[in-house]
């Protein structure tokens, strides 16, 4: 059976069937809410963020799901709200500080090898420069194009090829290396 | 393609941004050549390592209080819901119809055929009744 697009299921939504909310939230809940923990870190402010994006994504009538798709319309509203949040939370904790709370594991190193890999890989990530990371984030958990990457950003497209190839070859450094931010 | 032109292009091909023709010419040069190939398979590997440590799923407790706020919000009124119910495309609803209609054709049609033949060959007369004794007092004016 195809399935339904997002477009569909937000027009649906708006419709009066909050049934089409279930299935949206099961397509985007691990992304964004991964994409607002790696920009945040923090979780009781994520969790709040999240719900607040994704209500506010869903009233919005200024997004009409006949002219355009809805990923990138919940990541740009997502960025904004997670630079909003940034902004507001700089004057209490330097970037550096939660970089490295980020570095720290959550939880205490298991022996399953995977696990291993993925505190590793979110350490790379955490030590990535915020406009790198979030490029990365943008393109892999937002799943969006370079084109949709530039209009959400208001840079051209080529500027966001050079930039996400740098990015990727920075993560990929740090990822190898275990390096951290200092050196990219 | 030669590797220098391919390993220029593995990124955007692990981001599914070429072009159709540039993406043919990267997947044939990948599958005649090992170097590339393995460095392909690594950089999607960090990739994928990427993508899947930074999903994460919210608490429940999150997802509640949304479905509520959704429900709340965009929950249609009653007689909105009401109105959906009768607009559902039901088969049953031609069934019944099927059945439905041609009955009340075919009762409408008996029963002005029966009253049309009962005028024609019984006119009834209110209040005569043949076997009843005449009523002798009954004044004349």
């Amino acid at each position: 059976m195809a399935e339904v697009p997002d477009e569909e299921l937000v027009a649906a939504l708006r419709g009066g069937e909050p049934t089409a909310f279930d299935r949206l939230y099961v397509r985007y809940e691990r992304r964004l809410y991964g994409y607002i923990r790696r920009m945040l870190g923090e979780s009781a402010a994520a969790d709040d963020l999240f719900q607040d994006i994704f209500l506010k994504v869903l009233r919005d009538r200024s997004y009409d799901p006949a002219r355009g798709r809805f990923a990138p319309w919940l990541f740009a509203v997502a960025r904004n709200a997670c630079l909003a949040a940034q902004r507001s939370e700089r004057s209490q904790a330097s970037l550096r500080e939660r970089a490295e709370a980020q570095l720290r594991p959550r939880e205490a190193p298991g022996p399953d090898a995977r696990l291993g890999d993925a505190v590793r890989v979110q350490a790379a990530m955490a030590a990535l420069p915020e406009p790198q990371r979030q490029l990365i984030l943008l393109k892999q958990l937002g799943e969006l194009s370079y084109r949709e990457i530039a209009g959400l950003m208001g840079v051209a497209e080529g500027t966001i090829k050079s930039r996400l190839h740098a990015a990727t070859q920075a993560f990929r450094r740090l990822l190898t290396e275990g390096g951290s931010a200092d050196e990219l | 393609m030669n590797c220098e032109a391919c390993d220029a292009s593995l990124i955007d091909h692990a981001y599914d941004e070429l072009e159709p023709e540039q993406r043919r010419a990267v997947t044939r040069h990948l599958a005649e050549c090992a170097g590339c190939a393995v460095s392909y398979c690594r950089l999607r590997a960090d990739l994928d390592g990427a993508l899947q440590a930074a999903h994460e799923a919210p608490p429940v407790a999150v997802r509640e209080r949304l479905r509520a706020a959704v429900e709340r919000e965009f929950r249609p009124t009653w007689w909105r819901r009401a109105l959906a119910q009768v607009r559902r495309p039901v088969p049953a609803y031609a069934v019944v119809a099927a059945l439905v209609i041609p009955a009340a054709l075919w009762f409408v049609r008996e029963s002005t055929r029966d009253g049309a033949t009962a005028a024609a060959t019984a006119p009834r007369v209110r209040g005569y009744d043949a076997a009843a004794p005449p009523l002798v007092d009954r004044p004349i004016l």
